[in-house]
């Protein structure tokens, strides 16, 4: 290649290094004003029963009916779409989003990069397995032989991945989302998945979920965490105001009448 | 018993007949010129010939043993195959010169492998002298000495025709067809190459069939002329003869047109 | 920090030239085979190798990936191949079909002149194809094999889809999922530099063949 060529390259490169890290740290970055009649782009993954499509293909799910009744009654219109999980900070920083609110977990890594909402819903981390294997995976010990799949970028994932990158596994393998992982125990390439309580429960029980009879959610035994919304750092107005929304619906009885309509009752935070 | 005999020769593809029964003979050292219209089987002639096509009917005999026989319908093996292609040797059109190998290469590469061959069969060798002099002898012989390491996209149109005469020659083929030898050349090179073939006859006194729209050349340098319409042999005998006193009205037609064309063009060319 | 992250993708753009160069060893002369059964006179061989090719062809090589490392156990419930082989396997089939067309429209762009000029000179079958054929072929073929052995170098980072720990996999697991996006952008390099050496080596190459024009 001529020199010439390369350093025309090498000049590009670095001013789209130079224009992300700009984007990431969000110098310049307006924050959202609530009231201000705006669209709001919502971050989500396919994700039973949080986000999801149903038979017609219109998104449903709790996080869904939950998200658009507090933005709306903000006073915004909303979209949703769906994003890589594992590049969810960048793609919110970067303003291709504006909110994350897909069944997310808080973790250390999470409050470090973003500004997160006060939690709303319990989570836990559960196994998916093969049914054969119902008995051979029943706590976090049994893990230690075996290929584990995560959603990379989740909080499963940092169950199984410490610090130093050794893993609590004989293989972890990170997929790009949760049913991905899913999919791996049932073509067998990996023996455990580990993902959100409410996704397990959701694709292996019930009359239509998609591993009905092949694979069952087993209690791993982790400890109970919290779903919060993702906001950029410097959005504290719009955060509060999600907050606060959050706050009367649980008072009022919307959010419990919301987790009946998806059977996650049992997931509500005692508010 | 001629040297070369062609008893009904017949060809067709699919569903045409391309020759329909072409007969002659031809004597050790004559050179025997092919004319007529574009289309009417000159070229398929030599083809079958040289076995590129295979007859369907006739019988080719060589110095009375016979080379041919359409009665025969049994796939060739390659070795017979390649046997029986030797006694001939072909000048196309179009050269067809390896464009990898200089002008030297070309006619090194044929010499060598049939040398390798024979003496790996316990044959002796074909040549007096080794493969690289002969080849470089040939070369100097057809005034391409200094042209010896040169491509062929480096030569002209009729220097390629030179060094694809002279690859035909290296193997010492009983019989050398030339297919239309300067009809891809420039006017101007036409004479050079026509000047090799008759020089060519002169010195090795080779058996020649020539397929060749060039009708003054063919009448001086043939000993045999064969005149060819759809498929059949319409006239067949000496240059005078057919030149001058043609029995068909097809012949007559063609070498009217062919000399009135030739004259109007030197009307012209003297006009100017 | 730029060390360490340096030291880390190293790894990735290993296993990244390892796929690579596996690939090409195997679909070069597989390409060679695929070609050959394609043109044959028999029609039980080259029927279905044309249909193959004509699948393989135009179907996504993301999606081949994936249905030749799932396949066995979401579809058959039996044991699988392993990811890497499962990669390389999608990989060398793939490339061994467009391999194919290339040596095939090169064979074919061979004049017949050529055939018969060797044949009338009592060349063997064998001798007209290795001593007059090959060359022109290669010569031929050179520029589009370029081509499409620097689409293989970055085709390499579809593995991640099975999690196979190309650089690609290492950047976007081991960095952007943790929010720091510049090695992302750093891999680019890896490509530029090996790529450059490939097109340095093509043209080396074309111009080793350009002694002669046709």
């Amino acid at each position: 290649m001529k020199k010439g060529t390369k350093a025309i390259l090498a000049g590009a490169m670095a001013l789209t290094m130079g224009a992300s890290l700009a984007a990431a740290v969000g110098c310049g970055y307006e924050p959202i004003t609530v009231g201000e009649a705006r669209k709001i782009v919502v971050g989500i993954t396919e994700y039973k029963p949080m986000d999801y499509k149903d038979e017609n293909g219109n998104w449903v799910g709790f996080d869904y009916e939950l998200s658009k009744s507090v933005l709306e009654s903000l006073g915004f219109t909303v979209e949703y779409r769906v994003i890589d999980w594992d590049t969810k900070t960048v793609t919110l920083n970067a303003q291709e989003i504006d909110v994350i609110w897909n069944g997310m977990t808080i973790t250390e890594d999470l409050q470090k990069n973003l500004l997160l909402s006060d939690p709303y819903l319990i989570n836990r981390q559960y196994g998916v397995v093969k049914a054969a294997d119902r008995e051979k995976y029943t706590d976090a010990e049994s893990l230690k032989d075996a290929a584990v799949a995560v959603e990379t970028g989740s909080a499963a994932q940092g169950l199984m991945m410490n610090e130093d990158e050794s893993t609590n596994c004989k293989t972890l393998n990170r997929a790009s989302n949760q049913n991905s992982a899913v999919m791996e125990v049932a073509a067998g390439t990996s023996d455990v998945a580990i993902v959100d309580y409410l996704l397990a429960i959701s694709l292996t029980t019930g009359e239509n979920s998609a591993y009905k009879d092949t694979l069952v959610a087993v209690d791993l035994g982790f400890a109970a965490e919290e779903f919060a919304v993702g906001f950029r750092k410097k959005d504290v107005g719009f955060c509060t105001a999600v907050n606060d929304k959050i706050k009367a619906l649980y008072a009022d009885g919307t959010v419990a009448a919301l987790a009946a309509k998806y059977g996650i009752a049992g997931q509500l935070v005692q508010a | 018993m001629a040297f070369l005999e062609v008893r009904d020769l017949y060809k067709k593809f699919g569903k045409t007949e391309v020759l329909k029964g072409i007969s002659f003979d031809l004597e050790e050292g004559e050179a025997m010129s092919v004319i007529g219209s574009s289309g009417n089987g000159k070229t398929t002639l030599l083809r079958c010939l040289n076995y590129l096509e295979r007859a369907d009917g006739g019988t080719v005999a060589l110095r009375g043993e016979q080379i041919f026989n359409g009665a025969e319908k049994r796939k060739l093996k390659e070795k017979e195959l390649r046997e029986r292609r030797l006694h001939f040797g072909l000048v196309f059109q179009g050269f067809n010169l390896f464009p990898q190998y200089t002008a030297f290469q070309n006619v090194k590469l044929p010499l060598s492998l049939m040398e390798k061959e024979r003496v790996k069969q316990g044959k002796g060798s074909l040549l007096e002298k080794s493969v690289d002099e002969t080849a470089a002898e040939l070369l100097e012989k057809f005034g391409l000495k200094d042209k010896a390491k040169n491509y062929p996209c480096e030569l002209s149109g009729g220097q390629c025709q030179r060094v694809a005469i002279a690859r035909a020659m290296a193997l010492k083929p009983d019989i050398l067809c030339f297919d239309e030898p300067t009809s891809a050349l420039d006017p101007e090179l036409t004479g050079e190459v026509l000047k090799v073939i008759r020089d060519l006859k002169r010195d090795s006194g080779i058996t020649m069939i020539i397929v060749t729209h060039e009708m003054e050349f063919a009448r001086g340098i043939s000993d045999k002329v064969l005149f060819m319409a759809e498929g059949r042999a319409l006239e067949y005998g000496t240059p005078e003869k057919i030149f001058a006193h043609p029995e068909t009205d097809t012949a007559r037609q063609f070498l009217q047109n062919y000399f009135d064309g030739k004259n109007v063009q030197e009307k012209e060319e003297n006009d100017e | 920090m730029f060390w360490s992250v340096t030291l880390n993708l190293l790894k990735g753009f290993g296993n990244t030239a390892l796929i690579f160069l596996v690939t090409l060893v195997l679909a070069l002369p597989l390409g060679l085979v695929i070609a050959f059964g394609s043109t044959s006179k028999y029609k039980v061989l080259s029927y279905p190798i044309k249909v193959i090719v004509w699948i393989v062809r135009g179907t996504p090589l993301m999606l081949q990936v994936i249905v030749i490392f799932y396949a066995p156990g979401l579809l058959f419930g039996v044991k699988g191949l392993s990811r890497f082989i499962a990669v390389v396997v999608a990989f060398v089939i793939n490339y061994a079909c467009y391999f194919s067309e290339i040596y095939r429209s090169g064979i074919q762009s061979v004049p017949r002149g050529q055939y018969e000029a060797g044949q009338v000179l009592g060349m063997k079958k064998r001798s007209i194809f290795f001593r007059v054929i090959l060359l022109q072929v290669i010569k031929q073929i050179t520029p589009p094999m370029g081509n499409e052995i620097i689409t293989l170098v970055k085709d390499t980072s579809l593995a991640r889809i099975i999690m196979v720990q190309e650089i690609l996999f290492v950047a976007f697991s081991d960095y952007v999922a943790k929010g720091i996006i510049w090695p992302l952008f750093y891999t680019g390099a890896f490509y530029l530099i090996f790529v450059g050496l490939l097109t340095v080596l093509f043209h080396f190459l074309e111009k080793k063949m350009s002694f002669y024009k046709v």
